[in-house]
């Protein structure tokens, strides 16, 4: 269990470094001027090429590659990604700031989205008739298919325009986050109801199933008590992929509901080639992914008896 | 009851080549079989599927001749047209220049869905020569390969694509070049994992101890072997990449404003939405449906992979 646990941190840890080595090659060294891309747009036509001299020397940009690529790697390990261009905060700190606001919303769309994922594959699953069967299992692929920009602006239009019930700007408090946090979850859920359909399905044509009907319980008992442990469980190892399409999707959420967080701080930093804040939220959603896989890699052996006895087989 | 998603389409073909010839040989006349499986009406029993090619087929009609399919000027100003809703002669109604929507959506299907192109080309080409390339050498290569791909997938697509735009600048091909590289990672793993499969059939065996060269065996036998499953990724990752390039597009990342490219018609609309929600409704409702289509096009293709 040790040596599974150490060889799943080594891999993470090979991913962090992965994802810092790859964002400074992409952000630092392919850009043609990292310099210009330091200064806010609208000043770069007029650098002073005395200036431009001094702040090559001053960010380092002088230097040899690989020795840039050091002290930015060792700043980095302290979680030091440099200074926003546009705001001239440190990167850590504007995160920092950013961060709550999406942990909010993630949490509450993550919430909505597995409720409505498990209820989707519940309900197609328990239906007797085909008709509806087929009708309720094409709910996930319009999901996966529905551009979420769109949807934002769908929810927006009838539940602030025409209804009028919630602020089309989130505000904070719950009244706010009520349309974000459910434009995020819809196009979340769709994957999510998909993998847990298709679970619910394999699961409920498994011969334990048989046997409790022959025990005499009914099929919303058989769903609930049997199947609907056993087929969801799987859903675990899609965590950092589900955490990762939060934190993506946030970008088109927060935007939408003109929301402070780390969507808008990503759109902005793009916007504005604000290299060291993009990177340092690269390194954010990396951190994230990887974190959350680590954890189910380790605990799902614990949650899932099942699979104790094979990594033990595999890695000893 | 677990295939019943995905059984009809990819499933058919063999189905009945598997399925039918004992059963006529079960001595049971021809005929009834036959129609139980319904092999030969696809469009009759799958709707579906034939609406979805139809649409598809409709948006590259679109992107290939756009003049055919609406008179007007996608560019062009109409003062005495502005904000009107969708009528007989303007079906999806017109934006606040008095330009027809519908116009500036078949044009923008040039745009949009030549983007889309591209970015399949790029993941396409580089991912299946990494899978094949780390499938096939094995060793140090296949693992630092592998943990390239790692990290492409650590961080999710539209995140991905977006630092790649910063990097690289806006405007529609820096777009399209960042969902491609985004992508890559699908197809190298899908390609990666049937490359290993491929590898161990007899016939590449057979291949090698006939003194075959290893760059033969792999371009000869492996490769056109090992083709189907990323052939069917294609539709799936033509979808996701519509909807990647739009949201660029929406954010304001993709092609500049006059143009109609499809996320930058939907972001046109989002400040009339309450009195012109045509505006964004109908060319996202076109999104939707291409993307829809190609889903489902992908699914008929690939009946184990469904996600």
């Amino acid at each position: 269990m040790l040596t599974y646990a150490l060889l799943k941190l080594g891999r993470a840890l090979i991913v962090v470094w992965g994802a810092f080595t790859a964002s400074f090659i992409l952000l630092y060294l392919m850009p043609a001027s990292p310099i210009e891309l330091l200064f806010p747009p609208n000043e770069r036509a007029s650098i002073d090429p005395q200036a431009f001299k001094e702040m090559e020397r001053a960010y380092g940009f002088d230097r040899p590659t690989w020795e840039q690529y050091l002290d930015r790697l060792l700043a980095g390990l302290h979680g030091d990604f440099g200074t926003s261009v546009g705001t001239g905060k440190p990167v850590i700190e504007a995160i920092g700031e950013a961060l709550p606001n999406t942990v909010i919303l993630a949490a509450a769309a993550l919430v909505l989205a597995s409720l409505f994922a498990l209820s989707v594959a519940w309900v197609a699953t328990y239906l007797e008739s085909a008709w509806l069967r087929n009708l309720i299992s094409s709910v996930p692929p319009l999901l996966v298919s529905f551009p979420s920009f769109l949807l934002g602006l769908i929810i927006i239009k009838i539940f602030s325009f025409q209804l009028g019930w919630f602020p089309p700007i989130s505000g904070d408090g719950l009244r706010g986050l009520v349309l974000p946090a459910a434009a995020l979850a819809i196009p979340v859920s769709g994957p999510i109801a998909q993998l847990l359909l298709r679970n619910f399905q394999t699961e409920y044509s498994s011969p334990y199933v048989l046997t409790s009907y022959s025990k005499g319980l009914r099929k919303g008992q058989v769903l609930n008590t049997e199947v609907l442990r056993n087929a969801s469980l799987p859903a675990l190892t899609q965590g950092g992929i589900i955490v990762g399409e939060l934190l993506a999707g946030a970008v088109i959420t927060e935007t939408i509901f003109s929301r402070a967080g780390i969507g808008r701080l990503t759109e902005e930093a793009v916007r504005a080639q604000d290299v060291p804040v993009v990177q340092g939220i690269v390194m954010l959603v990396a951190v994230c992914f990887v974190t959350v896989n680590f954890i189910v890699d380790v605990s799902y052996p614990l949650v899932d008896p099942r699979l104790k006895a094979i990594p033990k087989g595999v890695t000893a | 009851m677990t295939i019943r998603l995905d059984q009809p389409s990819a499933a058919d073909p063999p189905s009945t080549a598997s399925g039918a010839d004992p059963t006529l040989d079960a001595a049971t006349p021809s005929a009834p079989p036959r129609r139980r499986f319904g092999v030969f009406h696809p469009i009759v029993t799958q709707p579906g599927l034939a609406v979805a090619v139809l649409v598809v087929l409709l948006a590259v009609a679109f992107c290939v001749i756009p003049a055919a399919f609406t008179w007007m000027n996608p560019y062009v100003p109409d003062t005495s047209a502005i904000l009107a809703g969708p009528s007989a002669t303007q079906p999806f109604g017109t934006d606040r220049l008095g330009r027809d929507v519908y116009t500036r959506t078949v044009y923008g299907a040039v745009i949009t869905l030549t983007a889309t192109l591209l970015a399949v080309s790029i993941a396409f080409f580089i991912g299946t020569a990494l899978g094949l390339v780390a499938g096939f050498v094995r060793g140090i290569v296949d693992l630092v390969l592998m943990r390239v791909v790692d990290v492409l997938l650590s961080v999710p697509g539209l995140l991905l694509t977006m630092v790649i735009v910063s990097a690289l600048g806006y405007g529609t091909t820096n777009v399209a070049i960042a969902v491609g590289i985004s992508s890559v990672a699908n197809f190298a793993r899908v390609m990666r994992a049937e490359v290993l499969k491929v590898t161990q059939a007899d016939f590449v065996e057979a291949a090698a101890s006939i003194g075959t060269h290893r760059v033969a065996i792999l371009l000869r036998h492996v490769l056109p072997n090992s083709m189907s499953s990323v052939l069917a990724l294609i539709p799936l990752q033509f979808g996701s990449s519509i909807l990647a390039i739009a949201a660029l597009g929406f954010l304001g990342f993709g092609a500049p404003p006059p143009q109609p490219e499809w996320g930058l018609l939907v972001a046109e609309g989002r400040d009339v939405l309450a009195i012109a929600p045509w505006i964004s409704l109908f060319p996202g409702a076109v999104i939707l449906s291409v993307v829809l289509a190609s889903n489902r096009i992908s699914r008929a293709l690939q009946p184990v992979r469904g996600l």
